[in-house]
This record gives structure tokens, sequence and C-alpha cells, in this order.
């Protein structure tokens, strides 16, 4: 690599990690500042991905699955002045509720390169509030499908479809305001490409995304040189792992698809593979097509981790993901990148008492492992939340929070009134005292003073 | 208005009506649902707009519920696009709570321009087979927001200068389980909107605008007269009625519509003052709806030969509380409000109006034992059934005339789809569909008999059942009878389930039934007014057993209805007549 190439290669990064940063600190979805559900990235023309920075693993692949089928979707019908929005899982997403923002870069007429911002949204309508539907067992029940549309049109706002949007959740200034720091984010990232481009020229830069994505590519080729072959059984299936010129993960023999939401989309697998096999390279030397092309995942269609279309999928990333991870783990003896999930219980005000609802994500804690100062590689920039922070809703009271030998317990009382909850699936289900279930559904009803304990089992190391 | 202007108005209206029934036409013969192709839950019209108002010009008989919806529906549209409407554009819509009734009734509006701007819009509003959401078929009994209910529409252009947003397209079918039906239902409205457009243009080259624009003036105002003639008869006063939603599957029961008829001169409001405040389930009814209803209870008391159009709906007011079930708050649910409490919306105007215009006032049936299913064919596409047949009879009586039989809810309009035709269409099979002996409500005019059906599937599927006028049955007026309540049955290899109130999700294996009992319908005026022949060829029909006609009628019969005992009869009904 040249040393141009080196030095524009790091300034894609660089443009990624400034479009994630400044987007993560404009955000008000819990989702994104708390639990880290974002990232950003530049994409070729093609839809190469070119460098990406993420919050958290899961959009490690959708990013890029998500961008092609918008090239797809849209053909020779892009201009200058576009704003796509894409957020459904079977258009390369992984799961409801998460969006991604793609604005076309043009150069003398001709699309060049893509800019991408994706995040999570508090919610997106669905049968709770929230994004995780444990409930449902197909994708209508689970939030407003969003197929590729165009939010501008040649630089004019499509104010219809903004508010067919808008209509469809019950956090309307949440996803408003995280929509336009997304196309601000998607947008500045555009214009950075294209000062690059009038400062350097398109050659030079078209020359050093290829070379980054070589370089990507060559460093996880070396990574995975010396990956052992193997095999392990995840849900009674077996997984395996064949080393060799391409790596080869092989998941034919994973069951068909659950009738509820535990499923994975193949981008949302692709994701897992990835930082089971390739976190430390993708730390180092950032995302890129490169380090996508790497691995050849074989998922069949209809399966737990290649879900097909209808099939709900909010809570894969939760049950099968720490799963297959630990069965990938096992066929390569590597440790397990992604661990059982942490416990979570989604709080909301009473269905239906509001015309806005903002859900919140409880998750006070995180498991600790021998020899690691926080949580594990796939939280990502997940935060643990201050006392005052998860206090300053007004809805809940944190009582205690404690690390001890046995791993770290968390305990929180509710303090508003007409609070509703569910517990999603994964992880360690938390001890929930004073509350009723309702009828025909799995939401909570919490009184006033209903405790909530989390409790954070210590990881094998 | 003199005779030529006259002439002139009713040619021109006659075309506008013309107009509208080809739209009809044109849906009923494209559209790929069965909802709209045959059931026809769809209406067509054709409006204005002047000084910010949407007015109704034309509108085909159609679906009586979406009658008045319509024009609210439409209003709320044309107020997001009044200044960005060209030639060629196509607006979809479904909001409740921006001019919708629920979230299945969508609009598709057309603006058609003369003299460069726009004038007239056709309009057609059907109901979708799907709208999304957590529950396939659009009817939640679990909701408890509008979320809940299925995905909003608010008013978003589908076509723009005449050129399909695809990306726009594509995100409405994504979000609806039946796309196949969904590109032709929205082709066919379209479509037809289109036909009304070459006629509109053919009209206005013909008549010229201005022309025409007086002869629509002089329409309304002769529509307008008509009504305000008949409210202008019934006696000045404040007529208060109030009737109950059984629950609203969410835990509440007996909830309360009251209504008052305040007719004063040629004028009339129905102020729901009294009302229960908005509740849990999906049952509250967005002020649109409300009004709609009223407007179906109004549109039985007028005569049928007056033009539908805006001079049909000026003379009538309605004062809906916000907050309460007939006028709630945003996000409450409204999913189940055209049929419950729209049913109870227009039952108890028609008591209020019972106490001014006895004569006036029947036709009361719109308490449905509501079950719809869905599942998927062989080749994995999905099929949702609305089991339009569960819901047929019921039909109140009114002066001069028994309920009809067999129809489904007269109110609506709606037209019963063909056995052989849903059996082709859905893995299903009609066993049972008949009327029961002694379930219509007595009356000089009785209710149509109630209706036993039995649908059997054939493939796995999954029901959802919502039992509605069991506490509180369809009524009757002055006198007679209320109709009895309805039922529902779920069985299966282990069994029958009674319904008491709702099924929610219900996993139906191949082989399972449900059976609906439509209850019969209200009569109306007292059953031993009612002549002893009719009775006897009640007896005769099997629509009443022999102990039914002495116990309700008075009149003492053979089993067979061949023959009454004239003393017998004459004896009984003289007691009868003491005891009330």
């Amino acid at each position: 690599m040249t040393l141009a190439a080196q030095i524009l290669g790091n300034r894609f990064a660089a443009l990624a990690h400034e479009g994630a940063a400044g987007f993560a600190a404009m955000s008000r979805s819990p989702l994104v500042i708390e639990e880290g559900q974002y990232a950003c990235a530049m994409l070729d023309g093609e839809g190469q991905l070119i460098a990406q920075d993420q919050g958290e693993p899961s959009h490690l692949a959708a990013i890029q699955a998500t961008a092609e089928y918008t090239l797809d979707a849209f053909a020779f019908d892009l201009t200058e002045g576009d704003v796509i929005l894409t957020g459904d899982p079977y258009c390369g997403g992984t799961w409801s509720g998460v969006l991604t923002i793609i604005v076309p870069v043009f150069w003398d007429g001709d699309l060049k390169f893509l800019s991408a911002v994706r995040f999570a949204v508090a919610d997106l309508a669905g049968n709770v509030p929230g994004p995780f539907q444990p409930d449902a067992h197909e994708i209508w029940q689970e939030s407003l499908r969003l197929t590729p549309v165009k939010l501008v049109k040649a630089g004019a706002p499509q104010k219809d479809v903004r508010n067919y949007i808008t209509r469809n959740t019950r956090a309307t200034a949440l996803l408003d305001s995280d929509l336009t720091t997304a196309m601000v984010t998607a947008t500045r990232i555009g214009e950075q490409i294209i000062g690059l481009i009038e400062n350097k020229g398109l050659d030079l830069i078209s020359a050093a995304a290829t070379q980054r994505i070589e370089y990507g590519a060559a460093r996880a080729k070396t990574a995975l040189a010396d990956l052992a072959s193997g095999a392990a059984s995840v849900d009674g299936a077996t997984v395996s792992v064949t080393g060799g010129e391409q790596v080869h993960v092989d998941l034919s023999q994973m069951p068909v698809s659950e009738e509820d939401s535990n499923n994975l989309t193949l981008a949302a697998t692709r994701a897992v593979v990835l930082v089971q096999l390739l976190s430390g390279v993708i730390e180092d030397a950032g995302m890129s097509q490169g380090i996508l092309d790497a691995v050849k995942v074989t998922a069949p269609e209809g399966s737990t981790v290649n879900a097909t279309f209808p099939a709900a999928l909010s809570c894969g990333w939760r049950v099968v993901a720490p799963a297959l991870s630990a069965a990938l783990a096992q066929a390569t003896g590597t440790i397990a990148a992604i661990n059982p999930a942490p416990p979570m219980v989604i709080l909301f005000d009473e269905i239906g008492s509001g015309p806005v609802t903002q859900p919140i994500a409880l998750s006070p804690g995180f498991s600790t492992f021998e020899g690691c100062a926080g949580p594990d590689a796939a939280s990502g920039r997940r935060r643990i939340i201050s006392a005052e922070e998860t206090e300053a809703a007004g809805r809940v009271n944190l009582w205690h929070r404690q690390i001890g030998n046995d791993g770290v317990t968390a305990e929180l009382t509710v303090t508003a009134k007409n609070q509703e909850a569910i517990v999603v699936p994964g992880g360690l289900a938390p001890e929930i005292s004073g509350a009723t279930v309702r009828e025909r559904s799995n939401v909570l009803t919490l009184p006033a003073g209903a405790k909530i304990t989390f409790t954070y089992p210590r990881g094998d190391a | 208005m003199d005779s030529s202007d006259m002439i002139r108005a009713r040619i021109v209206g006659g075309a506008f009506d013309t107009a509208a029934e080809e739209m009809s036409a044109t849906v009923t013969r494209t559209a790929r649902s069965p909802i709209f192709n045959e059931a026809h839950d769809f209406t067509t019209g054709i409006f204005d707009f002047q000084d910010g108002k949407a007015r109704l010009i034309a509108q085909a008989p159609g679906c009586t519920l979406h009658l008045y919806a319509i024009c609210s529906a439409v209003q709320a549209a044309l107020e997001v696009f009044r200044n960005d409407l060209h030639p060629g554009d196509v607006i979809l819509a479904s909001d409740p709570f921006h001019g919708g009734t629920h979230i299945p009734d969508h609009v598709v509006i057309l603006p058609v321009f003369a003299d460069r701007k726009p004038v007239f819009f056709p309009v057609v509003r059907a109901h979708f087979a799907d709208s999304g959401g957590p529950v396939a078929g659009g009817y939640n009994p679990a909701s408890r927001d509008i979320w809940q209910d299925g995905v909003i529409v608010p008013p978003v252009k589908l076509y723009e200068k005449g050129e399909r947003r695809q990306d726009v397209f594509d995100l409405v079918l994504a979000n609806n389980r039946v796309q196949d039906w969904l590109v032709g239902d929205l082709d066919a409205m379209h479509g037809a909107c289109l036909t009304a457009k070459k006629n509109i243009d053919r009209m206005v080259d013909r008549f010229g605008l201005t022309e025409t624009r007086d002869a629509i003036e002089d329409n309304i105002s002769y529509a307008e007269k008509r009504v305000r003639a008949e409210i202008e008869s019934w006696p000045d006063g404040d007529y208060y009625a109030e009737t109950f939603i059984d629950h609203d599957y969410q835990g509440a029961h007996d909830i309360k519509v009251a209504c008052t008829a305040k007719v004063r001169g040629s004028d009339v409001a129905f102020d729901f003052t009294g009302s229960a405040p908005q509740v849990d389930g999906f049952v509250n009814s967005t002020l649109a709806n409300t009004e709609s209803f009223v407007f179906v209870a109004i549109a039985s008391c007028i005569d049928e030969d007056v033009p539908v159009n805006e001079g049909y709906i000026n003379p009538v007011s309605v004062i809906a509380p916000e907050g309460t079930v007939v006028n709630p708050h945003n996000p409450k649910p409204v999913g189940n409000c055209t049929c419950i409490c729209g049913a109870e919306i227009a039952e108890v105007a028609l008591l209020a109006l019972s106490q001014c215009a006895p004569k006036r006032v029947g036709v009361n049936c719109h308490k449905l034992p509501l079950a719809y299913t869905s599942g998927k064919y062989e080749d994995g596409r999905p099929w949702i059934s609305l089991n339009f047949h569960g819901y047929t009879g019921g039909a109140g009586a009114a002066y001069g005339t028994d309920g009809w039989g067999l129809y489904p809810p007269l109110m609506t309009g709606v037209i019963l789809p063909s056995i052989e035709m849903n059996e082709m269409q859905y893995p299903m099979r009609i066993e049972q569909h008949e009327y029961v002996c002694d379930s219509a409500g007595a009356g000089r005019w009785r209710g149509a008999p109630g209706v036993a059906t039995r649908i059997r599937f054939l493939s796995d599927n999954i029901t959802n059942a919502m039992l509605a006028g069991v506490r509180h049955p369809t009524r009757g007026f002055c006198g007679a009878d209320d109709g009895p309540p309805n039922a529902l049955t779920l069985s299966d290899e282990d069994g029958s389930t009674a319904v008491t109130e709702v099924v929610y999700n219900h996993r139906l294996k191949a082989g399972a039934a449900i059976e609906f009992l439509r209850g019969g319908g209200g009569g109306w005026g007292e059953p031993v007014d009612r002549p002893v022949e009719e009775v006897l060829s009640d007896i005769h029909n099997k629509y009443i057993t022999a102990e039914m006609a002495a116990k309700k009628y008075g009149v003492i019969a053979d089993e067979n209805g061949h023959a009454a005992d004239p003393e017998a009869t004459d004896q009984k009904r003289a007691e009868m007549r003491k005891e009330a």
C-alpha cells in the first residue's frame, strides 16, 4: 500500500469514526446513547464497504448489505441530493427498528461513493413499545417495515414520507430528531468525501479505497491462516469451521426458523461470525469489504441463522447470537466473543395512556470476567448508566448495584405510576416482585414500588 | 332556480352520480381482494374543494358506513396537500385521528384539474384485507393503542405528476401481509379515479366549468331542501336515548353510549354528552366514525331518492365530547369502531329519533359475532378471511317491513360473497348457513331471523374472535322486542369452546370449525299488533314455532301454521295487552 493510500485509508476510517461519534453525541435515542446501537460507514458506488465504525458489532455486515440492497432497489434512479432511508431486516438489515440512512455521493454526474449512518430507534410501532417483541412470530408484529424510500429527493424533502414514518412511532420526537441527525451526519460525511476528491483527485481516492479493502483482506487472511478447523454443536446442530485460503463457516445444519422472534438474518449471522473470528483485525485495521469477504458463511434459507421473510427477528441477537458464538468458539478452540445477553427489561408507560411513550431499556450492570475490567467485546460501546441518569427519567430508583465474587447484582424500584414492562428474552431473567401479567400478552403491569433485581453472573474467562 | 336550471342540475348531477357508479363498477371488476370484488366493502364518491372545505358532490351506492367517513378523510388529506397538487397526483391515506375511522379503511384521491386548478376529486374508500400491525386482518382484540391496531397511513402521494413513486408504493406494500391483493386493489382504486377523471373532463368540456359548478350548487341545495323538509316534519324537542357496548375486550363492561337528538326546525344535532369516557380496548370511535354512523342512522330516515351529497349532511351536526368513547384522544385504539361502537352509535341515534319520527327508524343491526382467520396457502402465500358469512342476518325491522334476511350487516351495504367463491379462494368449507327458528325479535314487524353458520377449515390457521351483542343485543323499536344475542363457538378435535368475549390469536388445526350464531334483528311495534296471518306465515316458514307465536304474538295456532284459533287468539292478545 502506498503511503498516500495509507494516509487516505486512515482518513476514510476517521470519517466513519467522526460520523459515528458525532451521531452518537447528538442522538436522542436511549438505544444509541446507552446501548451503542449505531454505526457509520463509507462505501464505494458499487456498495463495497471502505470504512466503518460501529458502537456494537451487530452492524458489522448490515450496512454493506443494506447499501447493496438499496442500490439494487433504486438502480438508475439515484441523483444528487437524494437521501435514502432503509429500515427492514429483509433489506439487508438485522432486526426491526434499526434504520440506515444512505447518501449517494456523485462526482462529475456519476455515483462514486455512499455515506451511511445506521441506528436503532426507541420505537417503531409494533406490538409493544421498544424494539423487542418476544411474542412476535412474523415481521409485521415487530414494527413498521421500512423498505428503501427516499426521504429527500434531489434536494427536496419528501414531507409526506417523513410524516408516514414519524406517525408510526410512539416516540415521535426521538425518531424525528434522530432522522435529522442521521441525515445531517451522512450528508456531512458525503461532503467531506467530495472535499477529499476535490483535494486529492478521484483517481487517488478510488485507488486508496481499493487498497484499503485489499489491506483488510490481507490482514484477515493472515489472521485466519492459523485458525483451527473444527466442529461444535449448537441447539443440536453441528457447526463446522474449515480453515484454508478462505475460511468457510458451515451452518447448513441449523434448525428451521422458530415460531418466535429468536432468529437472525444473514447479515446478523455474518456479524456473529466476524466478531468471533476477526474481532482483533477489525479493531486494529478497521472494518472494510476485505474483511467482510474473508469468511464464507453457508446458512440455509429459512433457518434460525438465515431467517426468511416474514419470520420475526427482534430477539435473535440476544438469544441465537451468543449460542452461535459459543459454538464457533468451541469449533475453533477460541473464547466466545459474544456472551449471554445481559438481563434486560423494557419499561414504558401504560400502553395507550398517552400519545408519546418513551420506552427505556433497563439493564444496570454487566457480566464480569476473570482478568477483564469491563464487559465483553460484543457489548461494544454499551455504557453502564449512572444511578443519577437511571433515575433522571423519574420512573425508577436504583437502590443497589454491587460487584461481588459471583458477579454483579442491581436492584431497581419502580417509582412512577402506570408503568408496564416486558422482560426481554436472552440472558438471566431478572426477578420482578409485585408484577402481574396482562391477559393475552406478555406485558407486565408494574405498580409503583415494584422491585426489579438484575443478576449478572460472573462469566468464564 | 328556473326549470332550465333544474334540468341542467339534474343532468349534471346525474352525470356525476353515473361517474361515481362507474368508479364503483371499475373497482368491483378489477380489484383483487374478495373484500372488494365480492363483499363490496368500499364506496366511491366525487368531491370538490371550496373555501377550504372538501364537499361531497356525488356518491355511488356502496358500503354505507364509508359514506360520511369518506368526507372527513378527504378533508384531512386535502388539508395536507392543498398547495401541493399536480395533475396525475394520487393520494393514499388512512389515519384514524386525522379524518379516518379504523386503519383498514383507506382512501385514494385523485385531483382533477380544470382551468389549471384542482377542482374535482374522485375518491375511493375501501377496506384493505390487511394493514400490517400485530394481527393479520386489521382487527386486534388485544389492542390498547393505535399502533397495535395497525400501520397508520397519513396522507402520502402514491403517484406524483402521473408517475408512480415506486419507493412509496413498495413501502405501503411491505406493510401489508397480502401484497398480491393490495397491488391489484390499489390499481383498481387508481383506475376507478382515472375513469371518473375522463367522465369529469368530458362533462366540463360539454357544460363548461362555471355551469357545471352552478349545477352542483343547485344539486346540493336540492338535497339539503329535501333533508330539511324531512327533519322539519319532526316535532322540535330533545330526545334522549342510551345504549351500551357489551365490553371493550380489556375488562370494561356495559359502556354507555348516550345521545340526545336535538331537533330544531330543519336542523338536528346529535349530542353524545353523557357517553362513557374512552376505554382501553379497541371499541372507541373516532369523531369521523361517530359522524359516519350518525349519518347511517339519518340515511335510514330519509327518502332514498334524495341525492347523497353535501346538502344531505348540512342540516345534521354531531356533538361528541373529547375523551369519550365516541371521540377518543390519540392514541386510544379504534380498530373495531366500524362494528363496535359504530353499531351502538347508530342504534342510539335511531332510538332517540324513534321518539320523534317513529315511522322513519328501523333496520337496526350491526352488532356482529366477529371472527376472522388467517393462514397460508400450500405455496406459502398468506390468506386472510373476514368470514363474512358468519355476520349475515339479524337485520332489524322498520315501519312497514320485517327485517330482511341474509344480507350481512344491512346498514353497511356489504354484499354477501358467494359460498362457492369463498370455498375456491380460501381453504374452507361452509357447512351450514341457515335461518334459526325463534331467533327474530318480535314486533308488529319482526326482525330478520338469526342465522347459524359453520365454517370448517381445511388447513391450520390463526383465528381471532370478538363477540358483541350478547349482554346488549340489537334493540327493537316502539314496543318491539330486541333481537336475541349472538354466539360464537370454536370446535376442534378436543371439543367445542364457546367464546365468551374474545379469543386472541387462537391456533385452529385443519378440520376445526367456527360456528357463528348471528342473533336475529329487533322488531318494530307491539308484537300483538302483528296480523295473525303474518304470524301463521312465520310458523309455516319455520321462522317461529307455534309456542313462540303464542308466547310473543298471542296467536294460538297449529304447529304448521295452517290455521289459528280465532277465539283463543283474541283472548290471549287481550290478556297480553292488559299486562302491557
